[in-house]
């Protein structure tokens, strides 16, 4: 593979370090106007957008998670030949390097290296303001456009500011011809990079001064390197071994009450609203079973996994909170140990933190890991996170259990399956990894801890709704097409009676569940909650009314009774009662463990770029989630517990 | 000498970086190299990670990293 390219017209690349504004930068140039591409054959995903110049139509490049122009894993190799001109879209004419004002010396090492070799650059310099709010300290542009000896544009990416110049100056660099071969730089060696340093060290000196306009060079020599107040006195805090570690708790048992709370009354109105649509349906449209798909069928069906859209926004907005105010650098700091011991790093944290509410924006949010095992890793152990979905089915069975008069045994036992979702993902995480070959050997954290800042409502929000959408494109369509299947499944063939118990009772889902029948029988289950467990891979959420449906059935009943009371009575063939603390227990051991959400593994195979893992967790996790439950009820019983 | 031997809040010059080599290039082309300062900031639990300030910025390096960084206390706190 040869190192040297030729620059092709209309391709514009951005570069620069984490943390440097280059999103804002691609999303200001091309108004959000993007597609997120896999590169052919590798899970690197590059964001490649328009943007109109003149009577020109220019494309943007961004690859994420370049660091260094020397690849050290196969998945940097790929990314910086994507972004070297190894892509469909060619050789960049023009590189638009991104340089955060407060950490000048790092930020300009991968312009310099760039235009030390001959690309054509500029550099756009970020957070100039918080320089000067912060540090009290100026940047002089003028300087260090001469000294560095290319265009520097200051550009605010939280306002836009600066972009107009920035398209200006985009215009008279692309208007310079390139005749000679252009190499990517080569690895380079310690020294190399050391005299690099030296001169931007030297460089900042001369283009940096205190605000009040005295000269350059000051009487503090750390004056550059003290981080701002602000940060500095929160991080006492947050960074404390022992207090950084308890506001970290309170943080995060705040997010989860936040979801479980905050979206309640939104949930309820969600739901009342399909329900709503439903009815209208049913009373306006003509009966007939086409009626009865759009009503059953698409609303209620895609109703069963809105009502967690509220959830899911609730947690995108505060993780965005915490994300936009540097917080959660800090928070995977203090998690990177825990981490550790299963391969991973505090990089997982808020994949795994998202995991909790709902594994599909966590599976989306590993993107962002730049070493593909820990992101395959993560992703892999994602499912077994207590997701949302699965509460309602832990609500019902820990209030069945739960004895009268003591409600805060439920609430212990609920927390209780918290921490065992956690432990078991973590600690089944470690074990599949090994066999799956995905521990790293020499994983590293590295990781930039940005600087503390009030978050921008705006910036929050706009990032919430683009997640929002991208999570309800990647799990609507999954859940859309399962959630007809199952209506079929449980609507066919058509009952005589009206009844919707009959006609549960006679569907082929019903069939189905007396198939499988003898596999319920170790569970000391039968065919109705065998029915019920279909029904959950199309959401688990639907386990519950499906249960209720079912047991309706059986006692011959057509009242609407409460499906705790339905469920006390309910008895097996030989009268014995169905649900009883063991097998109570194996349904929810089963459900920890089981993987029945098919846009789950929709996502998981886009994210992971292969049907290996998606097949891999849908296949051991199911299997594991029956043998251990049924070592839970067979346990139980053994030890003399109904 | 190296990082994790300086006191909390203590500043120090780096004077080399020695360990796994593509781990050491990555640490130089991320701006710790020799000659300049560094600052010991905060301990996770067990001391692992550690929180550094270099140039200014703030990271967070794990024991094993942090060990490849050898430096010379300057004696000044600040």
């Amino acid at each position: 593979m040869s190192n040297t390219i030729l620059p092709a017209e209309g391709l514009i690349a951005l570069i620069g370090m984490p943390n440097a504004g280059k999103t804002s930068t691609f999303n200001a140039l091309t108004h959000s106007n993007f597609q997120t591409v896999n590169y052919p054959g590798s899970t690197v995903d590059y964001s490649v957008g328009t943007m109109a110049l003149g009577a020109r139509e220019l494309s943007v490049m961004d690859v994420p998670g370049i660091t260094s122009l020397a690849a050290q894993s196969q998945d940097e190799t790929v990314a910086i030949q994507a972004l070297f001109g190894e892509s469909p879209h060619g050789f960049p004419s023009l590189f638009i390097a991104l340089a955060d004002a407060t950490q000048l010396e790092r930020h300009l090492y991968l312009a310099r290296r760039l235009i030390v070799s001959g690309f054509n650059v500029i550099v756009a310099v970020t957070m100039g303001d918080i320089l000067e709010q912060r540090k009290g300290l100026i940047l002089d542009f003028e300087k260090l456009q001469e000294e560095l000896g290319c265009p520097v544009v200051p550009f605010d990416g939280r306002t836009g500011a600066g972009v107009k110049p920035l398209r200006r100056e985009i215009e008279s660099a692309l208007e310079r011809k390139h005749t000679s071969r252009l190499e990517v730089p080569a690895r380079p060696a310690a020294r190399e990079i050391s005299e690099h340093y030296s001169w931007l060290r030297d460089l900042s000196g001369r283009v940096i001064r205190p605000a009040g306009g005295a000269s350059p060079g000051t009487d503090d020599p750390y004056a550059l390197s003290k981080t701002d107040k602000l940060t500095a006195s929160l991080d006492q805090w947050f960074l404390h071994p022992v207090f950084g570690l308890l506001i970290f708790a309170l943080i995060m048992a705040t997010l989860f009450t936040s979801i479980f709370w905050l979206a309640q009354p939104a949930m309820e109105l969600v739901d009342r609203l399909f329900s709503a649509a439903s009815t209208w349906v049913t009373t306006t449209l003509p009966d007939g079973w086409a009626t009865r798909l759009l009503a059953d069928g698409i609303i209620l069906g895609s109703g069963a996994v809105a009502v967690f859209l509220p959830q899911i926004i609730v947690l995108f907005l505060i993780l965005g909170f915490l994300e936009d105010s540097g917080y959660l650098a800090r928070g995977a700091m203090i998690v990177d140990r825990s981490m550790r011991m299963i391969g991973l790093s505090g990089r997982s944290f808020v994949p795994v933190l998202s995991g909790f509410a709902c594994a599909i924006p966590a599976m989306m949010a590993a993107r962002a890991i730049p070493s593909r095992r820990e992101r395959l890793m993560t992703v892999l152990i994602l499912p077994l996170m207590l997701c949302s979905a699965r509460l309602p089915v832990y609500g019902l069975l820990v209030a069945f259990l739960t004895p009268e008069g003591k409600p805060w045994i439920g609430g212990l036992t609920l927390t209780g399956l918290y921490i065992l979702s956690a432990t078991t993902g973590l600690l089944g995480g470690s074990l599949i990894g090994g066999v799956l070959g995905l521990k790293q050997q020499r994983a590293t954290l590295l990781l930039e801890l940005p600087a503390l800042r009030r978050p921008k409502w705006n910036v929050v929000l706009i990032t919430t709704f683009h997640r929002t959408k991208s999570y309800i494109r990647n799990a609507g369509t999954a859940i859309l097409v399962i959630a007809i299947i199952l209506w079929a499944l449980t609507n066919f063939p058509a009952s005589k009676s009206g009844s919707e118990s009959d006609l549960l009772a006679g569907s082929y889902a019903a069939q189905i569940g007396q198939w499988i029948e003898p596999i319920m029988a170790p569970l000391s289950l039968d065919w109705r909650v065998g029915v019920a467990f279909i029904c959950a891979f199309a959401a688990r959420e639907v386990f519950v009314s499906a249960l209720a449906l079912v047991l309706m059935v059986s006692s011959g009943d057509t009242l609407r009774e409460p499906l705790l009371l339905a469920m006390r009575e309910a008895t097996l063939a030989d009268g014995t009662p169905l649900f009883t603390v063991a097998t109570c227990s194996g349904i929810i051991v089963y459900f920890i463990f089981a993987l029945q959400c098919m846009a789950t593994i929709a996502v998981s195979r886009k994210e992971t770029g292969g049907w290996r893992i998606p097949i891999f967790q849908v296949v051991v996790y199911n299997l594991l989630g029956y043998a251990l439950a049924v070592a839970m009820v067979q346990g139980l019983r053994f030890a003399g517990v109904a | 000498m190296t990082l994790l031997d300086l006191k909390r809040g203590e500043w120090g010059e780096i004077v080399e970086v020695d360990g796994d080599e593509s781990l050491c290039i990555r640490l130089l082309e991320m701006g710790f190299t020799p000659g300049e300062s560094i600052r010991y900031v905060a301990r996770a639990l067990f001391d692992d990670p550690v929180a550094v300030n270099l140039r200014g910025t703030l990271f967070a390096l794990r024991e094993s990293e942090a060990h490849c960084i050898k430096v010379s206390a300057d004696g000044a706190r600040i």
